[in-house]
């Protein structure tokens, strides 16, 4: 049996592993320790630990300046905070050090399963390399440009180009650098290049979306739930995207990687869709018909003779007035002719 | 002393004069207004809560009962809002009193209004006969509230290029002058201020548009019936009114004249003006001339909702084939895109349109209506332009639209727009909006106008 060292950084994290096989060791700044502490509030030598006769290990304070302090046990909730000049180490305790921290750990103890690699895991990998994600940023900036160039019947200039492909590029580099540097910061791995292709990828999803709604609206005049399926394409997009940010950049598990990246999405959709839901019925001035335009090529739909749609239009014209509206109009008017008989006698009176 | 003498006798030595020359010899206008001011008022529109005044418009007593005549879009908040909005008048002497709502016109923007209370002593007499073309007749009313004002002018006749009869009036009609009678040198009403177009051009109604009314009434209220719901009466004359319309227009001889691959509608009526405009800049990679028609003059309903407009426009847009189909198409989308019915309706007086969008084939050159290519020999020299051989129909996207009018269930706004899309860098579109019609009269033009529309 042995005692395992560890120096645990800011992060809680460890940085550095010592075994301690023989019966002393000495903690501190100086080259001379076992366990070297880069701390300026550590003494040259600070602490030491022994193994005493029955195996076990203590912890002594050397007459430091900045004293030995016991913060926890991560096995053993019990273990409360205290200064300590002589302790009997227990396995999981954690012990700061001027401001550094170090935990004793028993080579005897158990360690969890290891955990098996996420399937996305290598999609990320193949996702990660320059090659895919400048392909990806450039198929993007290319279909915007060509969607764009489509989309207008005048000239298409050079500051128009330069526009289209300064926002595509700036977009997607701000997308990955704002979680890269997230990730830094939480997990120590940026991920920039996955992060990147995954967002080109959605944009290049959406941008199919985007031409085949069109397309679909052209058919089947959806315009009064297109924005629906818009929201629902984002329903689907941005939780996949979320959850791929969160798996390369946050430390959570991962229930709560996949209930956040659900839920936190939802709220916002969630809510548009209530709006959108909640104008369906409103009054509107524009008649609701598709106004998206394409060429027969694009046409899935069997034309029908004029005479034909025109024999089914008296239909159109069975729209049920709400008896309420009318009933308020009726008893309005005939409050306004009370009225009036009132007035009248009035009149007479005088 | 004698000067002064002169100076006052001498009116009064013309005065004689005239009088014994008889009615051949006019008043001045200083005499008429004097003559006639005890029958002029301004109408007020009260708004209940605040007490204070939300409209203004002139009036003037047209019997010894204290009936007062004015025009309907001064008092329709009145009409549709009563719990809201009421009525009072101001005399010229600053007497002020309430008013009580009779009868109205709003096809001729009339309204018959009784004084509460005591009547007041002066009433102004209708005409009989219209004036002579060039005659001088004087409007009266109390424009912008500033007190009430004469403004002299020319009889012009009746304004041609409308569906309803208005006296052409060259002199300045101003806000708040609406109602106000304009009289022909004897002091008879011959028409009533209604609407300006601005530099001297104004309108009247008629006076025997309001002799008609006031005789509808005399004769609803001998037989007895109390008061007069308004409701089915605009029901009525909204009714009467597309009839009229409809039926001049299917009636009339439609001239069809050509827009690209197609002869579309031109003039039907005089009262439907038509005119054309092309893009100017030939840089533009889409060349578009349009073409259209409108019903000069609606129907007043309130302030937010008007009715009664005939509306048909036509769009030949070309490009070069150069150009990309999708670009082409995506550019005529934006073009078509602020396609709107021609008149202004709220929540509270129409239903929400119920459409039926389709693809339609329109078959081309001949195979349309034998009474079409009778027509077309009849005019050989309507032939489009663009006659390219080709026999495959024509394919569009045809939308209808349908609302209804809350208050007046049988009438309808209807809305209809085709737009072809089989040709790669060309497309027409036809439209046309009808509003205030029924369902019988919408078809029947419907029809009417998608059988004229000729493909080549």
């Amino acid at each position: 049996m042995a005692l395992i060292i560890e120096e645990i950084n800011r992060a809680h994290r460890v940085s550095n592993r010592y075994r301690l096989d023989g019966d002393r060791a000495t903690l501190g700044r100086c080259y001379d320790n076992a366990v070297m502490l880069e701390d300026p509030h550590v003494d040259p030598v600070h602490a030491e630990v022994v193994r005493d006769e029955d195996g076990c290990y203590v912890l002594r304070d050397l007459d430091s300046l900045n004293g030995v302090r016991l913060v926890r046990n991560f096995r053993d909730k019990s273990v409360k905070p205290a200064t300590v000049r002589e302790h009997h180490i227990q396995c999981g305790d954690e012990i700061q050090l001027g401001k550094s921290r170090v935990r004793f750990i028993d080579t005897e103890m158990s360690v969890a399963p290891a955990i098996p690699l996420h399937s996305a895991e290598t999609v990320f990998d193949r996702l990660a390399t320059p090659l895919v994600a400048t392909v990806l940023c450039l198929l993007v900036a290319g279909l915007s440009l060509w969607l764009a160039w489509l989309g207008t019947s005048s000239e298409f200039k050079w500051t128009g180009v330069v526009k289209v492909l300064t926002d595509v590029i700036i977009g997607l580099l701000v997308y990955a650098a704002a979680w890269a540097f997230i990730g830094k910061v939480v997990k120590h791995e940026a991920h920039f290049l996955p992060h990147l292709s995954i967002a080109a990828a959605a944009a290049l999803v959406y941008a199919a979306w985007q031409w085949f709604g069109g397309l679909l609206n052209f058919n089947f005049n959806l315009q009064q739930i297109l924005p629906l399926l818009n929201i629902l394409v984002l329903a689907v997009l941005l939780p996949v995207m979320l959850w791929c940010a969160a798996y390369l950049a946050l430390n959570i598990a991962p229930h709560w990687r996949f209930l956040g990246s659900i839920l936190i999405p939802w709220s916002f959709l969630g809510f548009a869709a209530a709006v959108e839901i909640g104008n369906m019925g409103e009054f509107s001035e524009s008649p609701p018909v598709s106004r998206e335009l394409k060429y027969k090529g694009f046409l899935f739909r069997r034309p029908v003779p004029l005479e034909e749609f025109l024999a089914d239009a008296p239909e159109l014209f069975d729209i049920p007035i709400e008896e309420d509206t009318k009933k308020g109009k009726k008893k309005s008017a005939k409050k306004h002719a009370d009225e009036e008989a009132a007035s009248d006698e009035e009149i007479h009176g005088e | 002393m004698s000067d002064l003498y002169t100076r006052l006798f001498s009116p009064l030595l013309a005065m004689l004069l005239w009088c014994c020359a008889g009615a051949a010899l006019a008043q001045s206008y200083e005499q008429l207004y004097s003559d006639y001011r005890g029958s002029l008022y301004q109408i007020r529109l009260i708004e209940r809560s605040s007490n204070s005044k939300a409209g203004l418009g002139s009036g003037f007593q047209i019997s010894a009962d204290g009936l007062v005549a004015t025009n309907y879009h001064v008092v329709s908040e009145a009409v549709h809002e009563p719990d809201r909005y009421s009525l009072k008048y101001l005399s010229v002497d600053g007497k002020e009193g309430d008013l009580e709502l009779l009868d109205v016109d709003v096809i001729n923007d009339l309204a018959i209004l009784r004084q509460k209370g005591e009547a007041g002593k002066d009433h102004l007499r209708l005409a009989n006969t219209p004036p002579s073309k060039g005659e001088t007749i004087v409007s009266m009313g109390n424009p912008l509230d500033l007190g009430m004002t004469i403004v002299p002018g020319t009889y012009n006749g009746i304004a041609t290029g409308s569906f309803y009869d208005r006296i052409h009036f060259s002199g300045s009609i101003n806000p708040g002058m609406s109602g106000g009678p304009v009289i022909n040198r004897n002091g008879e009403v011959v028409g009533i201020n209604v609407a300006t177009a601005g530099n001297q051009i104004s309108f009247l109604v008629p006076v025997d548009k309001l002799a008609a009314l006031l005789e509808d009434f005399k004769q609803e209220m001998s037989a007895g019936n109390g008061a007069i719901v308004l409701q089915p009466v605009i029901n009525r004359q909204l009714l009467k009114n597309q009839q009229r319309i409809i039926d001049q227009i299917l009636g009339a001889d439609w001239q069809l004249r050509p827009l690209g691959d197609a002869l579309v509608v031109g003039e039907i009526v005089p009262a439907i003006q038509c005119w054309g405009n092309s893009t100017d800049d030939e840089d533009e990679p889409i060349q578009q001339v349009a073409k259209g028609c409108t019903g000069q003059d609606v129907v007043y309903l309130s302030e937010s909702f008007d009715t009664g407009r005939v509306e048909y426009e036509f769009f030949w847009l070309e490009s070069n084939d150069k150009l990309a189909p999708s670009r082409f198409y995506s550019g005529y989308a934006d073009e078509m895109s602020g396609f709107y019915p021609g008149n202004s309706a709220g929540e509270d007086d129409v239903t929400n349109f119920n459409c039926k969008q389709q693809f339609t084939t329109h078959p081309r050159d001949g195979a349309g209506d034998k009474e079409q290519d009778a027509e077309a020999g009849a005019e050989p020299a309507q032939k489009p332009p663009k006659a390219n051989g080709n026999s495959d129909p024509a394919i569009a996207r045809t939308s209808i639209c349908v609302r209804r009018y809350k208050e007046f269930p049988e009438l309808y706004d209807v809305f209809y727009v085709s737009l072809t899309v089989d040709q790669a860098n060309r497309a027409l579109v036809s439209h046309f909006t009808l509003s205030g019609f029924t369902k019988e009269s919408a078809s029947a033009f419907t029809e009417k106008f998608v059988s004229e529309i000729q493909w080549h």
